[in-house]
Parts: structure tokens; sequence; C-alpha cells
């Protein structure tokens, strides 16, 4: 009964986005669903079914290239690779096809992660509707979580986006040392806005019954690129990794092959981002195959390269197009402004509460990421009162010092565009 | 037994929540004293509601121009201005409507200056206006009329929502009136003693169309029909001012409507000769609002109408009443002798 209530809320959050996203949604569903009981018989189905799906995302990643402008389905992106991991995973034998169209439909369209991730496999998700089941531990712990999310999401993100907004809007007087900040800041904003929207979408899930995958494991503690993509976006790492990178060869034909695996790989991550972040793809593709010999016997230094390296990576995140990306982070190198950058950082809108307001929830969010088991068993330890006065502060934190309200758009994250 | 302590403590937990929200949405909130005093002028309103034969609603024409205190000192008139800046007319309406749920006065005064505008100007003046008011079927009809593209309801409904980043702009009087707001008009009139003589005015702009719009006389008719249903006078006037320019094209289409619907209309912006103006001393911004010696000699020309026209009684007899407006003339005075010592 519940499943078939959170299926209809899906369709409704999925109309209020316009009916031709649901019509698509809805023909995707039912088509791969049908497909899918067919394919144990007809084996070769699993081909159209995954080429028509790529094309699909294929002519939504490129319309510009192409000359077209539509508004692509809300989470195509996701649902799309989704719908293949299905088709796949049974053509492998892995999977049984699924008989109950409801239990299907929710996977394809289970509203809370519809528009971010994680991007789950059937198995995964199969196995968390089967375990269902709604009690006071996930009800609570549940909502700690989606609380955590927003706070990250509208105490630091929202911040550091009135930062990042103001120096990427004007490329000839924002060079050099403010192009850092902006990148080193995007780094931060895009893993609270993204993590917290994940942390939004568990914590729902959890408290609907729901334990699906985890996204994000600290990844600004990564001490290699490599690391990094094994604990930044999981889920679509492990997509990469199990329908692109191993039926490439993987790493089982030699170390020619395992790098040109793996720049095929990040190649395929930067389309699925869009046009404009194939070269991301393709640099972090060179990072992730080349980056262990850059490592040294130093961690902490280890980790800053990592971070500094990623962060310098996400220009093609924050300027409009890889042009003016490269021509951003080019001026890193070559424009020396430093001594003007702090002044007119401080003169972009954010004021000395909002920096210290940020500094503080940037603190909680390490020391989090760096004792996140602790946290967690000292939150499970705690009876059902403490949990909710928690709750309620972390609540009344996040209205307080959150950045929302005219002006903001709190219910936009970064990775719901992709 | 440990179920119902546990759903106790936890309902208990909820209940301190709610109430901290509470008081956090008190500290965060505007408390319109000394800066933006005008977001504080409905709320005076409810201590002294009824008892009033005169109600003056409007913009900030009314509670600049017209002072209840010297309407009672020269005419025994009991009054009180419900004006907030830039007063659309839709807001007049609820206002009015919320004021008649109080009393039920002889006379309403309504400025029509606001006939000029049929479409939301700004959040803040939304707010200045709203964000006081008690919570009833007006406060919802003035926000949901009221409200511009990039507001939500919720805000006035939760203002935390809307003033939650002020925590970094508190100061010790958001403290101070936590409890207790600023009591900062007299009857709801702004004392303001400055004097910027009028200067070069803006040219007066030919417009393409002098019509006011629908929706404006909608909410004039729905005004006039609450008067009448009240059996309260309606009377409509444009205070004085030289600027913004209030065309003949809008004086004839108001005097027109008046004459329809058998009220009385005062131009006052025609004779300020006659009432004595001066905008060379009498106005603290170069002629938009008069300041004090202005609103003196304002009053007490439109007193006389008040009194011999319209017949509004005189209250000096009653000695409740003078007990009342004695010590608010008192106050008055002595705040207008203070605002004198300051500019002098």
């Amino acid at each position: 009964m519940i499943e078939l209530l959170i299926f209809l809320i899906g369709l409704l959050f999925y109309a209020s986005y316009g009916l031709t996203g649901l019509a698509y949604l809805a023909a995707v569903t039912v088509l791969s669903y049908l497909a899918g009981r067919l394919q144990k018989k007809l084996r070769w189905l699993v081909w159209p079914c995954v080429v028509l799906n790529v094309l699909a995302l294929l002519l939504v990643k490129l319309q510009a290239p192409l000359g077209l402008s539509f508004a692509a389905p809300l989470g195509i992106s996701y649902f799309t690779l989704q719908v293949i991991s299905y088709h796949i995973d049974i053509h492998r034998g892995i999977l049984q096809p699924e008989r109950n169209f409801l239990r299907y439909g929710l996977f394809v369209s289970y509203f809370p992660h519809v528009s971010m991730g994680p991007i789950e496999r059937y198995e995964t998700m199969s196995r968390a509707l089967s375990r269902r089941k709604i009690c006071w531990d996930g009800i609570s712990l549940g909502a700690l979580r989606a609380v955590w999310g927003l706070a990250k999401k509208l105490i630091i993100a929202s911040r550091l986006g009135v930062i990042i907004g103001a120096i990427s809007a004007d490329t000839e007087a924002f060079r050099g040392g403010y192009a850092l900040c902006a990148m080193i800041l995007y780094s931060l904003q895009l893993y609270c806005d993204f993590s917290g929207g994940i942390d939004t979408v568990l914590g729902v899930s959890r408290m609907l019954g729901l334990t699906l995958s985890e996204n994000f494991d600290a990844p600004f503690l990564s001490q290699s690129f490599q690391e990094f993509w094994r604990r930044w976006h999981m889920t679509l790492g492990s997509w990469l990794r199990q329908y692109i990178y191993i039926p490439l060869g993987g790493n089982r034909k030699g170390k020619l092959r395992k790098t040109v695996n793996l720049l095929i790989t990040f190649l395929v991550s930067g389309l699925w981002h869009g046009v404009d972040y194939i070269l991301w793809g393709l640099f972090n593709g060179i990072f992730v195959a080349f980056g262990k010999s850059l490592q040294t016997k130093w961690k902490l230094l280890n980790r800053l390269a990592t971070f500094l390296l990623v962060s310098l990576l996400w220009c093609f995140f924050i300027w409009p197009n890889a042009g003016t990306a490269m021509e951003m982070l080019a001026s890193v190198f070559t424009e020396w402004n430093w001594l003007s950058v702090p002044a007119g950082i401080a003169a972009m809108g954010l004021t000395l509460g909002d920096w210290l307001v940020a500094a503080a929830a940037l603190a909680a969010l390490g020391v989090y990421d760096c004792r996140r088991e602790a946290v967690n068993g000292w939150l499970l330890r705690r009876s059902p009162w403490q949990r909710t006065a928690l709750l309620c502060a972390l609540g009344l934190t996040v209205l307080v010092f959150g950045m929302y309200g005219i002006g903001f758009d709190a219910a936009a994250f970064i990775y719901s565009n992709f | 037994m440990k179920k119902i302590k546990t759903v106790l403590s936890v309902a208990a937990v909820l209940v301190a929540a709610a109430v901290m929200l509470g008081l956090l949405t008190r500290l965060l909130e505007p408390k319109y004293a000394t800066d933006l005093e005008e977001g504080s002028f409905l709320a005076q309103y409810y201590e002294e509601a009824g008892g009033h034969d005169v109600i003056f609603i409007g913009d900030c024409e009314v509670y600049a121009n017209f002072s209840p205190m010297e309407l009672y000192r020269d005419y025994g008139i009991t009054a009180y201005v419900r004006g907030t800046s830039q007063q659309l007319i839709w807001q007049s309406y609820y206002i009015l409507k919320e004021t008649l749920e109080y009393e039920t006065p002889k006379a309403v005064v309504y400025n029509v200056n606001a006939m000029r505008y049929s479409e939301p100007v700004s959040e803040a003046y939304n707010r200045l206006t709203i964000d006081n008011m008690r919570w009833s079927d007006e406060k919802i009809g003035i926000i949901r009329a009221s409200m511009t593209e990039e507001e939500d309801f919720m805000s006035y409904v939760f203002p935390i929502l809307r003033y939650h980043s002020r925590f970094d702009e508190l100061t010790a009087e958001d403290l101070q009136y936590f409890f207790q707001g600023k009591t900062n008009t007299f009857n709801g009139y702004q004392m303001n003693t400055n004097v910027v003589s009028v200067g070069t005015l803006p040219t007066k702009r030919v417009l393409r169309d002098y019509s006011f719009r629908d929706i404006c006389w909608q909410y004039l008719e729905e005004m006039t029909r609450l008067c009448q249903e009240k059996g309260v006078e309606l009377i409509l006037i444009k205070a004085p001012s030289l600027y913004p320019y209030w065309y003949d094209q809008y004086d004839a289409q108001i005097q027109q409507y008046a004459d329809q619907n058998g009220l009385a209309y005062y131009n006052f912006t025609t004779c300020a000769e006659e009432i004595g103006l001066d905008f060379s001393t009498d106005t603290y911004d170069g002629g938009l609002h008069l300041n004090l010696a202005g609103a003196v000699k304002m009053s007490r020309y439109f007193g006389s109408m008040l009194a011999d026209v319209h017949g509004m009684p005189d209250r000096r007899d009653d000695p409740q009443t003078a007990a009342i407006y004695e010590e608010k003339l008192r106050a008055y005075d002595a705040e207008a002798q203070k605002e004198k010592g300051t500019n002098p």
C-alpha cells in the first residue's frame, strides 16, 4: 500500500515538472518492464533496449551541437542508467526480470532520487524494497540525515555559491587568484550541495523504510584521484565500472589497454555530464591513470594535492563552456593578482557573520566526515527524546543560518541539472 | 509505561522546540522601533482600538499630514490614522475591513493617492504594512492581494523564513523591544519637525493614459460598500503634496466617482494657500510630506470641515475621553518640544 502511495506521489511530483517528461518516464517504465519480461526468451532484446536508451540520453546531451533545444525530462540521466543496468543484468543472468510492475515502476521513478541519484542497480533497489520497514529508528535517523543534508546545502553551499556566482559572472575582472579561489570554493560548494541533496534523499528514504546506496565517503580525504573516484559520486563510478570499464577489459589486458579503458570510461563520464564536460572527463581519466606516480609518502600532502587538482578541474563546472574554463584555468598560472583577492572577495556580498557561519559548518562537516562511524554509532545509542532534541536543534539551526528565501532557490541542486 | 514515557518526553521536546521557534522568530523580526518606524504603525492601533469618530486610511500622506492630536485639541474630534508607507488600495480595503471589526467610526477618510498604483510595488513595502497586523481573515486577504511574484505566503505565516538572515544584524533594540514594541506615533500620526524646503521638482510628465485601473476601482467600490453597510460616511481626500503630481485627470475621475456615489471628495493639493501651507517651511522632504508645522495647519483646516460639514462631535466634554486625550496631548506636546529642540 505504501509502495503504491510512494509511486503515485512520484508520478505527481514528476507531473509537476511537465506532462511531457511524465509521458516519457511512463513510456520508458512500461516498455522496459515489458522488454525485461520478454528478455529471457528473446535475449537479443537487450540491444535495442540499451541502444534506444543510450540514443535518448545522447540526444539530450548533444542538443547544442545538434542544433536542438528542448527541455530534457527530469532525471533522465539517472533513470536511463538504471534502466540500462537492469537490461544488462538480466542479459548477464544475474537478475531475474521483475514481475511486479509497481516494484519496477518504483525502481525507475522513485521520486526522492529521480533528480540526482543515487543511481541504483535493480538488485539493490529490489532488496531495499523487500526489506522495507518503517520504524522509529529509521524515522528519527532518516529525519536527522535529511536535515543534515539541508544544513550542508543551505548553510554552506548557498553561501559559497554567492562568491562563486560573483566571480564566474565576470571573466574579465575576476581571473587568476579569483579563479583559483572560485575553483577551491566550488569543490566545497559542490560537495555540500550534491552530498547534501543525497543526504536528504537517503534520509527521506530511510524514513520510508528504504536503505539506498551511499554516494559519498569523505572524498576530500582521498590521497589520489583513483581513491577520490571511489569516494565521490560512488554510484555513478560503480555503474561506469560495471557497464563500461569492465566490459572494455578493465585491467585484465595489460597496462596500455587499462589506460585506454580508463580514458574511455572517464570520457563517457564527461559526456554523461554534458558535451562541455568531455575535457573534464578526459583530464580526470589522465589523473586516475597516471596519478599514482605523483603520490608522496606524506598523507597530508597527497590529500592537499588531490584536493587542489580536483578543484582545478571543476573549472569546467563553474564557467559556461570548456573554452572559458580553460582560459580561466590558464589565468591561475599566468595572472598574479593575489593581493587584491581578499578585499575583492570580501566585497562580494557575504558578511563576516556569513563567513563565520560557513566556517563553523564546514568544521562540523569535517568532523563528521572524519568520524562518521563514531557519530552514527553515538546517534544510534541516543534515546528517542535525545534524537528529537537533536533534530529540532539542527532544524532550528538550518532555519536561522540557512541561506534561502528571496533570490535563492532552495530546491535547486547543482547535480539535478545533469 | 515505558512507551508512554517515551511519547511524553518526545512531545515535551517538540513543545520546547516550538517555543524556541517562537522566541527566535520574535528575536529576528525587525522591531521597527527607530529604523523604518512605519512598520510598527498598524500594530499600535490594537492597543487603542475603539472609540474613534474618524479613521484615516491611506499611505504616508495620511500618517504624515494629519494629526489626530490637533483634531482633538481644536475640535474635540477623536481620530486615529491607520496609514502605512506606500499603502496600496487593496491593503487599504483590508485595513478598513479590519478596523470595522474593532469599531464603527462616524467617518472614514481615505486618501486616494494609491489609486494610481495597480500592482504590488515591492516586498519591502508589503512587509512594512503587513508584518505587524494581527492574524485575521483580513490579514490573510491582504497577504494574498499584496504578494509580489518573488514572495510566498509561508514567509508571512513563519516570518523567520524571511528574517532569519538578520542574525548578524541584531542590535540592543531587538532585545529592548522583544516583548513590547515601541509606540512611536500619536494615534497613528508620525511627528516630524525637520524642515527641508521645496527645491526643484521633477518635470511634470505627460502620461499616455490617466485612467485608473479596474482593480483600483473595484477596491474603492468595495470600500464604499463596506462603509455603507456599516453606516459609516466615506470621505475621499487627496492630501496636499507637490510631488508625485496629482493630475487634473486623476482629480476628475475621483470627483466623478464621488458624485456618483454621494461621497465627499476634497483635493487639498489645490488649496495649499487657503490651508496656509508654506512649502518652504511646512515640509520635511521638499514638498512630498508635511512636517509638524504643516500637519498642524492641515489638521486645523480639515478639522473644521469635519466638524462643520460632516458633523463630527466634540468629545472634550466627555470626562473619560478628555482624561485620555489630555495625557496624550501632554506627551505629544512634550515630544514636539523635544523634536524642535533637536531640529530648531
